[in-house]
């Protein structure tokens, strides 16, 4: 019997994998995933799950340990965000290479320098290209649902990768929510066609990681290619297989409002869902406003993403990264999936939530208003990004540093 | 949608959760009782010590669909009078809204925020029971954010024997404490 | 309940001050706050610090202020060595000689995830001193288990209790044939000074391991850190020592060691043991005290 219990983000991941059960779980803790970790611990301890789990001496040997129990066989879980992410970054290479089905919640978080520890997006998209999928979720019941469909995707014959699931720092993982709770019995159910094949088995000998001539390198890059376009159909296959199993709506690529109107707030996260307020306000202003939240990010549901903009004129990716010199990943990905359309859309971008920043409801309805009146900056046609709420009384050209209250000397 | 901020000290990690953490936990999970939709946030800053901190929570019958930390009040709880020196309890506050302070003496805060004062603490010794169910029961009464029989409801789930009993006592006392002040 | 702290009461250095905004940074009785103190007193403003992700980085600066009067970076979690084998080689190639390059760390930024970083430093026995305080523990994460932790001590991912004994930190930096290795402990700070005071005058890696309890993690009153360092240090959990180019000499040897039972009933996270445990435990302690010089 299914039940709502008052869970945060982390909760909700830990409950998810309380009822997923991994068998081998290493971790390393970094703020704000650690106490999602510890509720794992007791539950180890107490009983409640039947699982490995490793305290490990750094991030990187967490996702090392990570694939050596893969490949050994065993249902992985583990967890990370920010700078651990980082700092497992070349691992990340060798699990989606040795195409191995882990399961990682990823908290995002910012990464140092400045030094923060509140959501942005930067962490999981500094290594979008590293064969990982990648599932944006946008609050509670959505961490938990998609942590345990994640272990069905990511062991399905047709992909065979490992996946991440994304949720906020603090957000998302320290606040709480009604959460629907499946029956543990019935996950086991749902779960029951989850096989990780052991790649080091005596039974099997195999010599993993040949060096790989220039012949052969390709070829397999093509296969994880290939790997993860197969989740395009694999995600929403598991997301509507979730509903009929456990009810709510089946979750799929992406999410639109319905109609997604004429001008389209594409986002992902908890921006996407204070959007979701935002639109309403401006719908009931009359204007033709929609949303269309991205869930998958990878892989990057493209199709989807055109059949949905197929009416719109005006997009504003509202995107929770940067990077220096360039654009969000949603602006360039989405006006990139338009490129060669018959009569695209216009597209704008909006750099918000930086570091944590709070991104509000009211601040998403002004930017589009101005969006939609085409003022500047979304009046050019590149490179039309505004920086939500930038404060230039604070800019300072320097990096961040504080000054000493005590004198030397 | 209501939304409430809750003022207290932060506990170091091996104590009990703070009661200003606790009430507003009690009162979102009695809401998830009465079917509502919840949004609690715990204080998320990474503070020591005994520094003041705050909490929220939205409830609404509608989804709340909004994680913006912009509020705008109808409630403000202060657990420990001692923070209203410290910190404007009444920044966010509508101007219907209400500032419910566990205390003894008469409290005047700037501006016309109306203010209830109830000894919370008394009735938490009298009950022997966290100062949380006073509170979370004061503040319910004060708002009627959820209803005192969902309280209760969730106490007697988390409780058992003579411990529950004290507690829905405390939380009686509580509800009764604030009818009489608003008198 | 809500009555507001007081300041933790420690000598205070004139180039360490806990300013009034970062009183909410650094927890009443932090067992890291008088080792840093001393440090920042007793080396003066010819030093530049490296802190790698830690409590101490969390209480040596916020935004707007910074608690040491001297060049402070808080560095990247694993790679504190290696940032200052870097700075070292910059002020040496500078002629800044006598500029000392000090790496204050935890013991989860020491002996886990810095653990390449401090052994690669070692082994180039680079001439920089390194103070590893110990709170036995992760704390700035809240408290999970390091290698630090000692045996039977519950954690919130040791909930059990860890399995396996502590890193002998201090012995395996001398392996590494480094001049000046010494363990302090925050109870004898006069003990602790003599050694700054010795460290600084050496050249090459010089390691400094302070036992810095957190009332938190260990579960005891803040008020008692000194009284459950000083228990420590009598019970011989914690051995006082230095060595010297490879030679051992223990710095205090307590007359009468106390029973190792009276440390663990002052700390919550020894509250599970029983007394065959302890017994255990007061074996371990006798058998390691035999085997000094």
């Amino acid at each position: 019997m299914s039940r709502t219990e008052l869970l945060t983000g982390n909760e909700a991941a830990a409950r998810a994998v309380r009822v997923s059960k991994p068998q081998v779980i290493p971790t390393y803790p970094i703020t704000p995933q650690s106490p999602m970790l510890e509720i794992i611990a007791r539950d180890v301890e107490k009983g409640l799950l039947r699982a490995e789990f490793l305290n490990m001496e750094s991030d990187y040997a967490a996702m090392a340990a990570a694939v050596g129990a893969s490949l050994g066989g065993a249902r992985v879980f583990t967890a990370t965000n920010s700078q651990g992410l980082l700092f497992m970054a070349e691992h990340l290479y060798t699990a989606s290479g040795s195409r191995c089905p882990i399961v990682m919640a990823v908290v995002n978080r910012a990464i140092s320098v400045p030094h923060s520890r509140y959501a942005d997006h930067n962490d999981a998209l500094a290594v979008n290209r590293a064969g990982w999928l990648q599932l944006f979720c946008e609050d509670a019941q959505e961490i938990l649902e998609t942590t345990i469909q994640l272990f069905r995707i990511c062991a399905d014959p047709r992909v065979r990768l490992p996946g991440m699931l994304c949720y906020e720092s603090f957000i998302h993982s320290n606040t709480a929510e009604g959460v629907v709770v499946p029956e543990a019995k019935a996950v086991d159910r749902f779960l029951s066609g989850v096989h990780v094949e052991a790649l080091l088995d005596p039974a099997v000998p195999r010599s993993l990681n040949p060096p790989t001539p220039p012949e052969w390198y390709t070829e397999f890059k093509f296969v994880e290619h290939q790997a993860m376009e197969a989740a395009l159909a694999v995600i929403p296959e598991v997301g509507r297989a979730y509903a009929e199993a456990f009810g709510g709506r089946p979750r799929g690529l992406i999410e639109t409002t319905e109609p997604v109107g004429r001008s389209v707030i594409v986002s992902m996260g908890s921006i996407a869902k204070t959007a979701r307020r935002a639109v309403r306000e401006l719908k009931a202003e009359g204007l033709s406003v929609g949303l269309l939240r991205v869930r998958a990010y990878r892989p990057f549901p493209a199709e989807a993403i055109r059949k949905a903009l197929g009416e719109a004129e005006l997009v504003i990716a509202i995107d929770r990264n940067c990077a220096a010199g360039s654009h969000g990943v949603l602006y360039d990905e989405v006006r990139s999936a338009l490129y060669g359309t018959a009569g695209p859309p216009r597209v704008v971008g909006v750099i918000a939530g930086l570091g944590g920043r709070d991104v509000t409801v009211r601040q998403i309805k002004e930017v589009a208003r101005r969006a939609l009146k085409g003022e500047p900056p979304f009046d050019k046609r590149d490179d039309a990004i505004e920086w939500l709420g930038l404060d230039r009384a604070r800019v300072r050209d320097e990096s961040p540093q504080a000054r000493p209250l005590a004198r030397a000397g | 949608m209501k939304e409430l901020r809750f003022h207290g000290r932060r506990l170091p990690r091996y104590d009990h959760t703070a009661p200003f953490v606790g009430a507003a936990r009690l009162l979102a999970t009695a809401a998830l009782h009465e079917g509502k939709q919840v949004q609690f946030r715990p204080p998320w800053l990474f503070l020591r010590g005994y520094v003041p901190e705050a909490a929220h929570l939205r409830v609404a019958t509608e989804p709340i669909e909004s994680y913006s930390q912009e509020y705008v009040l109808d409630l403000v709880a202060v657990t420990d009078a001692s923070i209203l020196t410290a910190v404007d309890v009444t920044a966010g506050l509508k101007e219907t809204g209400v500032v419910l302070v566990n205390g003894r003496s008469p409290v005047s805060l700037k501006g016309r925020a109306r203010t209830a004062v109830a000894d919370l603490d008394a009735i938490a010794r009298r009950f022997a029971t966290d100062l949380a169910l006073p509170m979370a029961a004061a503040t319910a009464a004060l708002l009627g954010v959820v209803s005192q029989q969902a309280l209760a409801a969730v106490v007697r789930v988390e409780t058992s024997g003579r411990a529950r009993q004290q507690a829905l006592r405390a939380l009686e006392a509580a509800a009764q404490a604030v009818a009489e002040s608003r008198r | 309940m809500g009555r507001p702290a007081p300041l933790p009461t420690i000598p205070r250095s004139r180039r360490f001050s806990l300013p009034p905004v970062m009183k909410g940074t650094a927890c009443e009785g932090c067992g890291a706050l008088p080792a840093a103190d001393l440090l920042a007193e007793l080396l003066g403003p010819k030093m530049a610090v490296i802190c790698p992700a830690s409590c101490a980085a969390t209480f040596s600066l916020s935004y707007t202020n910074a608690s040491w009067a001297v060049p402070f970076v808080h560095w990247i979690f694993e790679s504190a060595p290696a940032a200052a084998t870097g700075l070292r080689h910059a002020y040496d190639a500078r002629g800044m000689r006598d500029v000392q390059v000090v790496c204050f760390a935890g013991d989860s930024g020491t002996l886990d995830i810095g653990f390449q970083a401090l052994s690669g430093a070692a082994s180039r026995n680079e001439n920089i001193l390194y103070i590893c305080y110990d709170n036995e523990v992760a704390m700035n994460t809240q408290g999970q288990a390091t290698s630090s932790s000692p045996v039977r001590a519950r954690t919130p991912t040791t909930p059990g209790g860890v399995p396996t004994l502590k890193k002998d930190a201090p012995r395996i930096m001398a392996a590494h044939g480094v001049p000046y290795v010494a363990t302090a402990a925050v109870s004898h700070l006069a003990d602790y000074r003599a050694k700054l005071k010795r460290a600084a005058r050496v050249r090459g890696f010089r390691y400094l391991h302070v036992l810095s309890p957190c009332p938190i993690a260990w579960g005891y009153p803040h008020d008692q850190t000194i009284e459950v360092t000083r228990a420590a240090v009598e019970t011989g959990m914690w051995m006082l020592y230095e060595i010297t180019d490879g030679r051992m000499k223990i710095s205090y040897r307590p007359k009468r060691r106390r029973p190792v039972r009276e440390y663990l009933a002052l700390q919550r996270r020894f509250a599970h043991l029983g007394r065959r445990e302890a017994q255990r435990l007061q074996k371990r302690v006798d058998e390691s005290w035999r085997a000094t010089p």
